[in-house]
């Protein structure tokens, strides 16, 4: 009889954990997507810019380190890893701290052929990290750009991408990621130094990269032109 | 013998108790991550997914307390048993059936029984009740924090420490909440080697028997002590002091493991040698 009264009060444990658990789940936010759309939808949500720079130049790394690490990290995890041109056709899904960009693959560098003329929707390395408060108590909202130096991608832009292939768990899906912030862009884009600390994002959003100063937007340059160099393309739209 | 023991195990009072503690804490931090959630207006899709609602997934003022408390949470089940059976005379009865090494061995056994169910049900539990109310997010649909956190900043990271270890990242991708259960179940481990040692301490406590719990709270705090220390000192190894780091997932992949098994080894072993050592004692004497 003991036992019983025990198990009783744990039961109840259990049952009042649960209900407790229900009516808070009920009330709370579950945002989900924000907004979908081009680049212009993103600035109608959120206008400041709020690019918080906590790197210096000598953490951008050469274009030979990026490769090396790519291969690395695709060995360490055992997965495959595509090099692409890929053209974005400006469909953006926007969610609370990551981005989904559907993106046409022109052609194949590297990896995986079957994926030429494919669209796919692309995880953003950058932009997963680029996240968007929504406007509360009075403030407006707000993009952030938390050490990334990357804008989201261009609608009609084609870029050079370091991709991950990455298999859901079930294996039925692969998703793709761009690696870290390894897209550059072929169109040749003016880029503006974020030098003001109360600036709008609409006023940057041409940028391909934001930088602070010279130092930093050199090293970055840098880093593309030898990646294109690399893969022997040029800065011009591919053709097909 | 051992029948008897089980039975007395489930019917004490310490055990459902502990065994209340545990789940209760289960439910609560769900809540208070739900709660927290509702008080500053966030967005839940954005701050937590499924297997961060994991109480020992990260390192919060929750996790390190309760991994404090688990020598005084695993003493209740069981631990204190062997004064209790001194304290009712039922000592003498119970080793007049079976003898002496018997009655050790059992109660020892249900001792590590008692330490391991009282942490390892409810910190499963919570991760089930994770796994049904936590939502599917935007975020966990497409991939998991840990695994996007690899991708975007491995490459800094590799390019500084390439030799990094990770044990556990491979199944982290893929099956986030096993390196959980795999956590609970090293909890679940580590409650019952400290029921255990805090059992064979009550033999040699006549009196406030709740004092035995301090040779293996001693062991865990030296631990703790000893890692601070040499983090201060920068000296970063690839094994760790401090035994908490074992059972908190979001670390579980730094370490290798060499040392807390041994640890738990030792100490299985060094009371099973007093154990055995006790129970050669001639009663007559």
């Amino acid at each position: 009889m003991r036992v019983y009264k025990h198990i009783l009060i744990q039961v109840l444990i259990v049952l009042a954990g649960v209900s407790s658990i229900l009516v808070l789940r009920s009330n709370v936010k579950d945002l989900g997507v924000l907004a979908s759309g081009d680049e212009t939808a993103i600035a109608s949500v959120a206008a400041p810019l709020d690019y918080r720079p906590d790197k210096e130049a000598s953490w951008i790394l050469s274009a030979e380190t990026v490769r090396e690490t790519y291969q690395r990290s695709l060995d360490m995890f055992g997965i495959q890893g595509v090099v692409v041109l890929a053209t974005s056709e400006g469909r953006n899904q926007y969610a609370s701290g990551m981005a989904l960009s559907s993106v046409r693959i022109d052609r194949v560098l590297e990896g995986d052929p079957a994926l030429q003329g494919r669209t796919i929707d692309l995880l953003c390395g950058s932009q997963a990290r680029l996240s968007v408060y929504e406007a509360k108590d009075g403030q407006e909202a707000r993009l952030v750009f938390s050490g990334a130096q990357m804008n989201y991608l261009k609608k009609g832009h084609t870029y050079l991408m370091l991709l991950d292939a990455l298999p859901m768990p079930g294996g039925a899906v692969t998703r793709y990621q761009i690696h870290g912030d390894s897209y550059y862009d072929l169109e040749d884009t003016e880029n503006r130094l974020v030098t003001d600390a109360n600036c709008l994002y609409r006023d940057y959003a041409g940028n391909e990269v934001f930088a602070q100063d010279e130092e930093m937007l050199r090293a970055i340059m840098k880093q593309k032109q030898d990646m294109l160099s690399y893969y022997s393309v040029s800065e011009t739209k591919p053709e097909g | 013998m051992l029948r008897a023991q089980l039975k007395l195990l489930f019917l004490k009072r310490g055990f459902w108790l502990s065994f209340g503690i545990m789940l209760t804490l289960a439910f609560l931090y769900p809540v208070y991550l739900l709660a927290d959630c509702i008080f500053y207006g966030n967005d839940i899709s954005f701050l937590y997914d499924r297997q961060y609602a994991y109480i020992f997934c990260e390192r919060t003022v929750l996790s390190g307390l309760l991994y404090l408390l688990v020598p005084v949470v695993a003493l209740l089940p069981f631990a204190a048993s062997y004064a209790v059976d001194r304290r009712l005379h039922a000592y003498y009865a119970l080793v007049s059936r079976r003898g002496l090494r018997s009655y050790f061995f059992t109660k020892a056994f249900c001792c590590m029984l008692g330490g391991f169910l009282v942490f390892f049900l409810p910190l499963v539990i919570n991760i089930l009740v994770n796994q049904l109310f936590w939502p599917v997010t935007f975020r966990n649909t497409m991939t998991n924090n840990m695994f996007d956190q690899y991708f975007n900043d491995i490459a800094e990271t590799l390019a500084h420490s390439p030799d990094q270890a990770t044990l556990f990242t491979r199944l982290w991708q893929t099956h986030p909440q096993m390196v959980n259960v795999l956590s609970a179940g090293l909890i679940g481990l580590l409650g019952a080697v400290s029921s255990l040692a805090s059992y064979t301490c009550s033999l040699f406590v006549k009196r406030c028997t709740y004092f035995s719990i301090f040779p293996m709270l001693l062991l865990m705090t030296a631990g703790v002590m000893l890692q601070k220390q040499q983090e201060q000192r920068g000296a970063l190894e690839s094994m760790s002091w401090d035994l908490s780091d074992y059972v908190t997932t979001g670390y579980a992949h730094y370490y290798q493991y060499a040392y807390f098994w041994i640890l738990c080894a030792a100490v299985i072993l060094l009371c099973a040698g007093i154990l055995w050592w006790k129970s050669r004692q001639d009663l007559l004497d």
